[in-house]
């Protein structure tokens, strides 16, 4: 057996080993939230997403090996009285009407650090990554495409306003 | 002339074909294949090799890496993220003109590695990864060799993806086992 005809052969091997997963690639795709959830203890306030409104994920939808990772990125202003976390609720309704309702159905994926009242907290991609949390609650929402999420803040009485983008990760391919 | 002659006999790597033992540095680079999420970045380590036979050697290695920033355009401003390190020890076999005497040695080569993505703001990727690519050293007299490789590096990841890396090295080899 000569060289090459050895090195085809490992390559061959290799290629069994890894299996079918080969043919993947790692894309980043941004999902701009409209207009401004602004909500208050009394008046929820939610962003209906569908990610199938952009041609990177409608064209990748269908061969989503992996949801890599998913970032918030924007402003939360704190317009209340006292020191609040602003928080990101994912849902599958858009039919909650009170904090507890979205707290019982939903599952928080995203939370601030404390904002001050009147202050103003940025947001940056790397940041916005280590926010997350309940990260399989949303990688089931990034392979469903269609979701909610509310904004709240963590104390009794909040007004937040929240102007995001959501990051999202995705490997897929064949 | 004669001495011309005498180096020239003596790249002339099959007469030099023999058991050989060789470690050294080497550093390079390291480029994500479609990666949105890391960027190019830098490779350096160390590798020791073992030629029991002309045509096949054995090898061990450790490699510190980064990746390069990624960045994104998001609410309206350029943003990016830091590629993270990543460190990886491994074996690999060698085929083809592997012995280590003074001469031109082309080679392939494969093999696995542990694999670590160390980034500050999300969770450790470790993994087993496969790679694989071609290999050429110039060993010169004083036991010295001067080396260049190309590797594809895969590493398969949850879901049944892979992220799948080029690394271009260069590196000096000193050969402390001709036999």
């Amino acid at each position: 057996m000569n060289t090459k005809t050895l090195a085809l052969a490992a390559l061959l091997i290799a290629t069994l080993i890894i299996g079918c997963g080969i043919i993947t690639g790692t894309f980043t795709i941004v999902y701009e939230v409209e207009g401004l959830i602004s909500s208050t203890q009394a008046d929820l306030q939610y962003e209906s997403i569908d990610l199938n409104t952009i041609d990177d994920y409608q064209k990748h939808k269908d061969k989503i090996k992996s949801v890599d990772h998913v970032a918030v990125v924007g402003t939360v202003f704190n317009y209340g009285n006292t020191p609040v976390s602003g928080e990101i609720w994912l849902a599958y309704s858009d039919t909650l009407d009170t904090p507890a309702e979205v707290r019982s159905v939903g599952t928080r994926v995203f939370v601030s650090p404390v904002i001050e009242p009147s202050e103003l907290l940025e947001i940056e991609w790397e940041d916005g990554l280590s926010y997350i949390e309940n990260f399989p609650a949303i990688q089931d929402a990034v392979e469903a495409g269609v979701f909610v999420i509310y904004g709240l803040g963590d104390s009794q009485f909040f007004y937040v306003v929240m102007d995001i983008d959501i990051i999202v990760t995705v490997t897929a391919g064949y | 002339m004669k001495k011309i002659l005498l180096f020239v006999l003596m790249l002339s790597a099959p007469v030099w074909a023999q058991k050989d033992i060789s470690v050294g540095p080497f550093g390079g680079f390291n480029i994500p294949i479609l990666q949105s999420d890391a960027g190019a970045g830098s490779d350096f380590g160390v590798k020791a090799k073992f030629s029991p036979i002309p045509k096949i050697a054995g090898a061990a290695f450790f490699e510190a890496r980064t990746f390069g920033d990624a960045s994104k355009e998001v609410v309206g401003e350029e943003q990016t993220i830091d590629g993270g390190n990543v460190t990886s020890f491994g074996v690999e076999a060698l085929i083809g003109n592997t012995g280590g005497g003074p001469g031109t040695h082309f080679y392939f080569f494969a093999g696995l590695s542990s694999y670590k993505w160390t980034r500050d703001y999300w969770e450790d990727v470790t993994e087993v990864g496969f790679h694989f690519g071609p290999g050429f050293e110039v060993v010169f007299p004083a036991s010295i060799g001067l080396e260049f490789r190309a590797k594809l590096e895969i590493v398969p990841t949850d879901g049944g993806g892979s992220r799948k890396n080029g690394i271009i090295l260069i590196g000096a080899n000193y050969h402390i086992g001709l036999m």
